[in-house]
């Protein structure tokens, strides 16, 4: 991990320095949150992202991307990965470096990118609070079907870590990185119109060292976009997971079965003005039932670089007092914005 | 025997099968339809009626790469998306063909641009096909490429790129007849879609109603602008279909000009089917209003 770090840096550095006409596109992100729960207020939820992407040759493409937080921690290698898109026969195509796979939606989908702020927290329980990302391989086949059918297949050096995840008034704990795993994805995407999609994928996870632990994930999308101002999606993503670990003298521990989702409603008006509600549940978070519901709503009035948003939620933790959270975000982007993939 | 019969298929296919395009904009799936004729099957990425400036990278786009030959980007940033669509398509034996490869370019930024200046076009204005002398540069390049894609038809490329170019000539001589009314009139745009069409015809773009590329209008924007149509005379506010009418019919209430919809690609409005169906459309909206005050 060390050495991918020192390589990105070096990378970094090079471009910077570089006065060439094959510069990579260079983007950064900057956020700020302020976090309003019980009676608490914090706003030291900073964090620069560092993007570099371009083209080494005309078949392969890297994406890099470094996140800092202001606390202190060191830069963290979020992703540095070599895409090979249209290299390959048969429509394979391969990924390598530090990746997330292609692994349900949110998985790869940048956050600020989307619209709820905070990561749902069933999604940082069964994901990790950084959702899953470690070195390794995918590959991916768009099968030879008249429409859109892609599977996905990743070997990661490292599973989802095991974590005890935190609620707002409850203390972060330590987590460690188990084994390899692998996953696969099988997604479809169908045009209902020129103006509505739809894509859905089912995904499956197992770790390879370690204890028994799998996971399963539905995940449904649909876009509605009838305009430039407009636009409204739907993004929900059903989890399942079992596990058991191997005991002495043969015997197993079997994991406590977790079942959960998300459901997130975005409408987007006037082209600068979204809102829209996310609801999230899970069966099974540290030995209770959690649930809750958010409101936001998000302005931006230059596209992408600049993003108010602002979150309202109700959370219910098993015998807790439900406690209400209140969410701010400022967003700012600097350098090319890529088109957005479905 | 066997491998007989596959060869004489292989001819067979291969005697039939079109060259597959796919071209971002509707203007160029045209333009590559008049100079293909009979042998290719044209489709486009943007609807006519889209913003050419944000066009959503979707699976069923890279499917439609998937199975193409040729890609018809219009470059110079324009549609950057086109990348993204194109690697989705996994098809390493595409040709991507860049349209805008030998177009003389106006309003590239002579000091360095960022974006305090808007969603500034960086290697200058990309909506050059609206010029006609750039539609023939286009459909050189396009016939150029198919004959290399697909050298048996040579000929009929070279015919069928004499034919548009033909019809073009025919069209710019009456075009000055018919619309020589226009040169030297000022219109109010949306959006810097019209520097090449104004170059041609002799228009002049007084302002625009972004206040900076991409920006939506201000009030001390539409403020100022009401000053200006009313100092200057301005008598034609025009949109491309895809933005909102607000601030176009707030100016229009406000100063008595009129707007008109421009069809800033084919098939963007009724009569704008073919690339020179879509010039004349706009030239002749353009007069009507021009000529009803
Ligand atoms: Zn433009």
């Amino acid at each position: 991990m060390r050495i991918i770090y020192m390589l990105a840096l070096f990378i970094s550095f090079s471009v910077l320095n570089a006065q060439t006409t094959v510069n990579p596109d260079i983007s950064v992100i900057g956020q700020l949150e302020g976090n309003y729960a019980g009676d608490a207020l914090d706003l030291n939820g900073a964090s620069v992202e560092l993007v570099f992407q371009g083209y080494v040759n005309p078949f392969a493409r890297v994406d890099v991307f470094l996140h800092k937080h202001m606390d202190g921690l060191p830069i963290e290698v979020e992703e540095a990965v070599l895409s090979i898109e249209r290299g390959l026969p048969f429509g394979l195509a391969l990924r390598a470096g530090k990746l997330r796979p292609d692994f349900g939606k949110i998985n790869v989908q940048h956050l600020h990118t989307l619209p709820q702020i905070a990561l749902p927290v069933p999604v940082g329980q069964l994901l990790g609070e950084e959702k899953w990302g470690a070195s390794g391989l995918e590959s991916s086949w768009l099968l030879p079907f008249p429409w859109y059918n892609n599977l996905s297949v990743a070997y990661l050096q490292n599973g989802i870590s095991e974590h005890h995840h935190h609620t707002a008034n409850s203390e972060e704990s330590e987590e460690e990185s188990p084994g390899a795993a692998i996953s696969a994805r099988y997604s479809t995407f169908f045009d209902l119109s020129s103006i509505t999609h739809i894509e859905t994928g089912l995904s499956t996870y197992r770790l390879l060292d370690g204890p028994d632990v799998n996971i399963f994930i539905l995940d449904v999308k649909y876009k509605w976009r009838p305009d430039k101002y407009r636009s409204l999606f739907w993004q929900t993503e059903l989890f399942h997971r079992n596990g058991y670990s191997h005991l002495d003298e043969g015997l197993l521990e079997e994991h406590p079965q977790i079942n959960a989702g998300y459901m997130l409603v975005n409408y987007q008006f006037k082209k600068v003005w979204n809102t829209g509600a996310i609801a999230d549940y899970s069966s099974n978070l540290d030995g209770a039932v959690y649930q809750s519901v958010g409101l936001f709503v998000g302005f931006s009035p230059a596209e992408e670089t600049t993003v108010f948003r602002l979150l309202i939620k109700q959370e219910q933790h098993g015998e807790e007092d439900s406690q209400l959270q209140i969410q701010t975000q400022l967003l700012w982007s600097l350098g090319p914005h890529k088109a957005h993939q479905f | 025997m066997i491998s007989r019969i596959l060869l004489i298929m292989l001819l067979a296919v291969s005697t039939q099968a079109k060259v597959n395009i796919v071209a971002s904009l509707t203007d160029l799936a045209d333009i590559a339809r008049q100079v293909g004729g009979k042998h290719v099957s044209v489709v486009s990425i943007a609807r006519g009626s889209q913003d050419p400036h944000y066009v959503e990278v979707l699976p069923s786009s890279m499917m439609k790469v998937k199975r193409a030959d040729m890609y018809l980007m219009v470059g110079m940033e324009l549609d950057q998306w086109a990348e993204q669509i194109i690697d989705g398509s996994r098809n390493r034996q595409l040709r991507i063909v860049d349209c805008s490869s030998d177009i003389e370019r106006v309003n590239v930024p002579t000091r360095k641009v960022d974006a305090s200046m808007g969603d500034i076009h960086p290697n200058g204005n990309p909506h050059y096909w609206l010029d006609p002398e750039n539609g023939k540069v286009i459909a050189r390049t396009i016939a150029s490429n198919l004959k290399v894609v697909d050298p048996r038809h040579t000929e009929e490329y070279d015919n069928n790129l004499k034919v548009f170019i033909d019809s073009i000539d025919e069209l710019e001589a009456h075009w000055a007849m018919t619309y020589s009314s226009l040169n030297g009139k000022s219109v109010i745009y949306y959006h810097d879609t019209w520097p090449y069409f104004n170059r041609y015809f002799g228009l002049t773009a007084t302002a625009f109603i972004e206040p900076k590329p991409g920006i939506m209008p201000t009030p001390t924007h539409l403020d100022h602008l009401i000053h200006i149509i009313n100092d200057q005379h301005i008598k034609v506010i025009a949109m491309e279909p895809y933005f909102s009418q607000q601030a176009p019919a707030f100016l229009s209430g406000k100063t008595g000009a009129t707007i008109v919809h421009m069809a800033q690609s084919v098939g963007a409005e009724e009569n704008t089917e073919t690339y020179q169906k879509m010039l004349t459309y706009n030239l002749e909206v353009l007069m009507k209003a021009l000529n009803s005050q």
